[in-house]
């Protein structure tokens, strides 16, 4: 590939857009140079900041924008990770350590069209090998593919260069094996003025440490974090479904006796059944045939639980919440669902939404009307429990042990308890 | 969140509740809602992808040959023959083939202009046209989301 200095340019200033390893504030204080004085490319920080490139190795080694980027990105990750501070004494073994820690993370972070270069540019072999994300180690159980793993898996990252040089000198590596290697960028022990070192610092807090460091920082894209708040976040929802669920159960009622469901029963007999896998292991245990676990389709009466949803203004922020969960259960309830605040009124589900009708206000002694005049024995009442006081003439005719209550995480029991009326309060979904 | 509150009249407490509105207002809550499928919210769009040839050597090249080939033989030129979008867009990812789009050469110059404009995430109005084989490459899709249309503001 035949690279221009109009060429290389633009991808500098894609590479600053871009902001690949928070690189931009170092490539857009760095002048650009195209010189042969350095044999790849280097950036000074010692004086006047400068990116010095030698335009003939990108010509001889990189192939695509990408390799161009994954060079540049190489030389700003020696002095964003302060190898250029921290080790005055540049030796051949301590290049290799530092290069090949900066090779595997960006290989790591931006996968083989960026490293292919390394692949191609540093000798397959030996030490040097550890530069080069996919070398040819014939024997797989030698120490040195076994350190190539952890560094190129991340488990040595930035964090243990020194780790991976004492290894590499236990391993009896010494300096004179390394005679002749190139390395790419700028190895000479080089000062960082205490300007550009504060820029350097400043760089490194924008970083969230992702893929370099072991234990990255908790902003940025911290995805472990985040797993484990979705982790949280699921198990609470699983709370909640599992929650109403139950008492939904408690609440079925039949309706109409002329509605039927298919439903699946389970009998035992002494005939071994594919879905009961206890019963089969006992078999092969025991040697005796036992009782298998059988699922038999049965047509059963359709029991459907009544539910009042309370839309009342206090409930907006939970009512999606709620509404998408009475969706997700809506075959074991009876539709149209009641939505109340001054008033009970039906409310449906079209078109995945549900459309109801609210007054924006609070009052629960108008459902207890409506099961009485509807003669609903069973019911659940999902609410925030920011309702009315009321007393025991409110419940008369009604059985306030079938009156279950789901409250919203936030929701006041009072009332209710004092009322002894059973009341299950779900969990926050965030905590 | 309380809604209710308790005043003493001629020293006998009542409890006033909160009664609501005069008359029931429906309303409509999906069941599960997101922005980016939100129809409404979408303001217009418009996918772009360009066909590179092969053999290129310096995308800025290229498309300076597209220009010339218009009769536009300076960027001064181009910027006046070729009206871009004057706002953020947001960019999103799209997969196009390349071969199966075709483009006049006005809109093939368009295309790169609006892509040189693009990082990975935002198409910027103001920023320099950056001209690599990555950029233009890219098949996206750009659009703005009209904020106050989702929350129905309007």
């Amino acid at each position: 590939m035949t690279w221009t200095e109009d060429y290389i340019d633009a991808i500098i200033a894609d590479l600053a857009s871009e902001n690949l390893f928070a690189c931009r504030t170092l490539l857009q204080i760095t002048a650009i140079e195209y010189t042969v004085k350095v044999p790849s490319l280097a950036i000074s920080l010692s004086g006047k900041p400068g990116l010095f490139i030698n335009l003939s190795f990108l010509n001889q080694h990189a192939a695509t924008e990408a390799e161009v980027q994954a060079v540049l990105l190489h030389e700003c990750l020696h002095h964003i990770l302060g190898h250029t501070v921290k080790y005055r004494f540049c030796g051949n073994l301590l290049n290799v350590a530092l290069d090949a820690i900066i090779n595997a993370i960006i290989h790591r972070t931006y996968g083989a069209d960026y490293s292919s270069m390394f692949n191609r540019f540093y000798p397959k072999e030996g030490l040097p090998a550890l530069l080069q994300p996919s070398p040819v180690l014939g024997n797989k159980q030698n120490t040195l593919h076994a350190i190539h793993q952890k560094v190129y898996a991340g488990s040595l990252a930035a964090d243990d260069l020194h780790e991976l040089l004492e290894y590499l000198q236990q391993e009896g590596a010494n300096e004179a094996d390394l005679d002749g290697i190139v390395f790419i960028g700028n190895h000479s022990d080089e000062k960082v003025s205490a300007e550009h070192q504060t820029l350097l610092d400043n760089i490194v807090k924008q970083l969230d440490g992702v893929g370099i460091w072991r234990k990255s920082r908790g902003w940025g894209k911290s995805d472990k974090l985040e797993q484990e708040k979705q982790a949280l976040q699921k198990h609470n929802i699983r709370h909640w479904q599992t929650g109403t669920l139950r008492l939904l159960r408690r609440c079925l009622q039949v309706k109409d006796a002329r509605k039927t469901d298919w439903q699946e029963t389970s009998i035992h007999l002494p005939m071994l059944s594919q879905t009961d896998r206890r019963a089969m292991v006992g078999w092969q245990a025991g040697g005796l045939l036992p009782l298998a676990r059988h699922g038999v389709p049965q047509r059963r009466q359709r029991e459907q639980a009544t539910v009042y949803l309370d839309v009342s203004g206090s409930m907006n922020a939970v009512l999606p919440h709620f509404i998408s969960l009475m969706h997700s259960m809506r075959p074991l309830i009876q539709l149209p669902l009641w939505a109340f605040s001054n008033e009970v009124t039906p409310a449906v589900f079209k078109d995945g939404a549900l459309q109801y009708k609210s007054t924006y206000g609070t009052s629960i002694t108008c459902v207890f009307d409506h099961m009485r005049r509807q003669r609903v024995q069973k019911a659940l009442i999902v609410t925030d429990g920011y309702v009315e006081d009321f007393d025991e003439s409110a419940l008369t005719g009604l059985q306030k042990d079938k009156i279950n209550i789901l409250l919203d995480p936030h929701g006041q029991a009072n009332i209710f308890h004092s009322m002894e009326m059973e009341v299950f309060v779900l969990p926050q979904l965030n905590q | 969140m309380n809604e209710t509150q308790t005043h003493s009249v001629n020293g006998a407490s009542c409890l006033l509740h909160n009664m609501g509105a005069p008359m029931s207002r429906i309303q409509w809550v999906h069941a599960s809602s997101n922005l980016l499928n939100n129809c409404n919210a979408l303001g217009a769009e418009q996918n772009i992808s360009l066909s590179l040839p092969e053999n290129m050597q310096h995308p800025k090249h290229w498309v300076e040959q597209l220009a010339a080939g218009l009769g536009l033989h300076s960027w001064d030129a181009i910027e006046k023959a070729v009206m871009l979008p004057a706002e953020k867009w947001m960019v999103q990812p799209q997969s196009i083939l390349h071969d199966s789009v075709e483009l006049s050469t006005l809109e093939q110059l368009r295309a790169a202009l609006i892509l040189s404009k693009c990082n990975s995430h935002m198409y910027l109005p103001g920023s320099p046209a950056i001209f690599t084989r990555t950029r233009l490459h890219r098949s996206i899709r750009l659009l703005r989301i009209h904020t106050a249309k989702y929350y129905d503001l309007d």
